[in-house]
C-alpha cells in the first residue's frame, strides 16, 4: 500500500494541535480552579469551569477519532506519540473533572449542571485504566457475552463487519 | 478466517454516530492486519462457555469486542466501557 505522507504529516499537525488546544484548555481550567479554589465556590463560579471541561473533553474525544483514522494509526511512530500524548491530557482533565464534580456538590447545583461532565470523565477514566481481566470481573460484560453466544448458536448473526 | 457479528449489532451502531466512520475503517484495518499496533487486538483473559473473548480498539474510549470459535470471530459488543463500570 502506498501511503501519501505529505497528506499523514498535515493531519498529524491538525491532530497535533487539536491536542495542543485541548491540553491548554485543560491547563486553563486547572488554573481557574488553582486559583478560585481557596474562596467559597458558587454556582457562578463552578458552571463556566464545567462548561470549558466539557469543551475540553469533545476535543479531546475529536482528536482521539482522528488518531485512530486510517491516515494517522498506519503510521506507527506518529500513532503512539500522539496517543501517549492525548492519553497524557485525558488523564489531567479527568483528574480535573472529578475536583470539579467535587466542588459542585458542595456548591449543592443541581446534578444535571455536571451530569454530561461525570460521563465524560467517566468514559476516559474507564479508556485510560480498563485492562482485560477487568472484563472478568463485569457480571454484565458477562451476560452480554453469554447472550450473544446463545444467540450465535441458534444462528442469528449476520456478514456485514463494523458497519451499520 | 470468517468474521461475523451479533444481529442486534446494528442497534448498537447507530447509537454511535460520532465513531461510525473510524470504525468502518478499524474493521477494514483488522481484516487486513490484526496485528496491527493502534488496534491493541488482544485474547482477553476471559472465557465464556470455553471459547476465547478478544478486543479491538476502535479509538482510546471505544472498544469492539468478539468471541471466537474454531475460525469465526463472531463481534458482539461496540461502546465505551461505561456499559460494565462507572466511577464518577
Amino acid at each position: 500500500m502506498v501511503v501519501d505522507r505529505t497528506a499523514g504529516t498535515q493531519v498529524a499537525d491538525g491532530v497535533a494541535e487539536s491536542i495542543l488546544s485541548a491540553q491548554a484548555a485543560g491547563q486553563g481550567t486547572l488554573t481557574k480552579i488553582v486559583v478560585d479554589w481557596p474562596r467559597e465556590a458558587g454556582h457562578d463560579d463552578v458552571e463556566p469551569l464545567i462548561a470549558d471541561l466539557v469543551a475540553s473533553f469533545e476535543r479531546l474525544d475529536a482528536a482521539d477519532i482522528t488518531i485512530h483514522g486510517a491516515a494517522i494509526s498506519q503510521n506507527e511512530a506518529t500513532f503512539e506519540h500522539l496517543e501517549a500524548s492525548l492519553k497524557l491530557i485525558a488523564r489531567y482533565l479527568v483528574d480535573i473533572a472529578g475536583r470539579l464534580i467535587v466542588v459542585a456538590k458542595r456548591a449543592d447545583m443541581p446534578e444535571d449542571t455536571y451530569s454530561a461532565l461525570a460521563e465524560q470523565a467517566n468514559d476516559w477514566s474507564l479508556a485510560l485504566d480498563w485492562t482485560h481481566e477487568d472484563y472478568a470481573k463485569s457480571e454484565v460484560f458477562q451476560r452480554i457475552t453469554a447472550d450473544a453466544m446463545d444467540d450465535y448458536e441458534a444462528g442469528a448473526v449476520e456478514e456485514g463487519g463494523f458497519g451499520p | 478466517m470468517r468474521s461475523v457479528r451479533r444481529r442486534d449489532w446494528r442497534r448498537h451502531f447507530t447509537r454511535l454516530p460520532q465513531i461510525q466512520e473510524v470504525a468502518k475503517e478499524r474493521y477494514e484495518l483488522w481484516l487486513r492486519d490484526p496485528s496491527a499496533k493502534s488496534l491493541a487486538f488482544k485474547q482477553m483473559h476471559y472465557r465464556e462457555k470455553g471459547l476465547p473473548c478478544y478486543e479491538a480498539a476502535i479509538t482510546s474510549k471505544y472498544r469492539a469486542v468478539c468471541f471466537k470459535d474454531e475460525d469465526t470471530y463472531v463481534w458482539h459488543w461496540i461502546g465505551t466501557h461505561n456499559t460494565f463500570d462507572r466511577r464518577f
